[in-house]
């Protein structure tokens, strides 16, 4: 819980500056009336502030709520919610035993990552600066990964044997970076990028070979 | 399926009290229409109409498990 006190002339100004300065509704957050305050007598006396304390909920509790409320009016039924904190802005929510986890995948990720972009949205416009949040479902992202970087092993190493360069299927940026890391590794090999846009893919190629490709730039 | 516009929608803009999804159901096709304040409209879209995008997936989603369809309109 964040707590926030304030004063000012009554009750009900207060709770309505407070609701505007933090764009929140009734339902978002605690009040307690430290001091009720007093109008002064005859202006002969001056008035005593009302001051309120006002109790926020934090960021994870924050975040919590709204994948529960969202996984809940998407119909999902699940374990638990596992929130991490990864880094100073960066939070991993993991849902844990979800009865159907291929529907909140979807095809390629693709409902996972509309959930998550909504989550990181809502929880940017709470907390006015940039979090970033990573949604998944029983560490399928982490699966996937390691599932690439497997396949991508396997393939550098055929490269390597037969000494001809093979292409990857299109792979979306993220997933690219993740190959050119793993590639970057390994003196053997090097990577190249072809095509642009939905058809970018990437050429793993014997390092030898690729001197003469990198050169002609520096003329 | 319209609370969850309305939960998500309303956690995105500076006016939720002035977003109303309405739904208007149809043979096969279910519309649900979004109103927001001009101000708030570019939020509902975000950048690229990625956060529309985002919602039209998920809304998708869960009608094609209950074996219906949904539309969103954005309606200023």
């Amino acid at each position: 819980m964040k707590t926030i006190v304030k004063t000012g002339k009554s009750t009900s100004a207060i709770i309505a500056e407070f609701m505007q300065e933090n764009n929140v509704n009734m339902e978002n957050f605690k009040f307690e009336v430290l001091d009720e305050g007093s109008k002064g007598f005859l202006n002969i006396f001056a008035g005593k502030p009302t001051k309120i304390k006002f109790l926020l909920p934090d960021v994870e509790e924050k975040i919590k709520e709204y994948t529960e409320t969202v996984l809940k009016l998407m119909n999902i039924n699940y374990g638990q919610i596992d929130i991490q904190k990864l880094g100073k802005d960066t939070y991993k929510i993991d849902i844990n035993k979800v009865e159907d986890a291929g529907f909140l995948i979807g095809k390629e990720g693709k409902l996972l990552n509309s959930v998550q972009h909504l989550l990181n949205q809502m929880i940017n416009k709470y907390e006015k600066r940039a979090l970033k949040l990573n949604f998944d479902v029983d560490n399928y992202r982490d699966r996937r990964k390691n599932a690439l970087l497997d396949k991508v092993k396997n393939i550098a190493d055929k490269v390597k044997n037969h000494g001809k360069s093979i292409t990857l299927e299109p792979l979306p940026a993220s997933h690219r970076r993740l190959v050119h890391q793993f590639i970057e590794k390994d003196k053997q090999v090097r990577t190249m990028t072809i095509g642009d846009g939905h058809t970018k893919r990437i050429v793993i190629m014997p390092a030898k070979n690729n001197k003469r490709g990198s050169k002609p730039k520096s003329n | 399926m319209k609370e969850l516009i309305e939960y998500i929608v309303k956690a995105l803009v500076d006016d939720p009290s002035s977003i109303e999804v309405k739904e208007v159901a149809g043979d096969k096709i279910t519309i649900y229409e979004l109103r927001a304040n001009k101000a708030d409209i570019g939020k509902v879209i975000g950048k690229r109409g990625r956060t529309a995008g985002a919602i039209r997936t998920i809304i998708n989603a869960v009608s094609a498990r209950q074996g219906k369809r949904a539309v969103l309109e954005i309606i200023e």
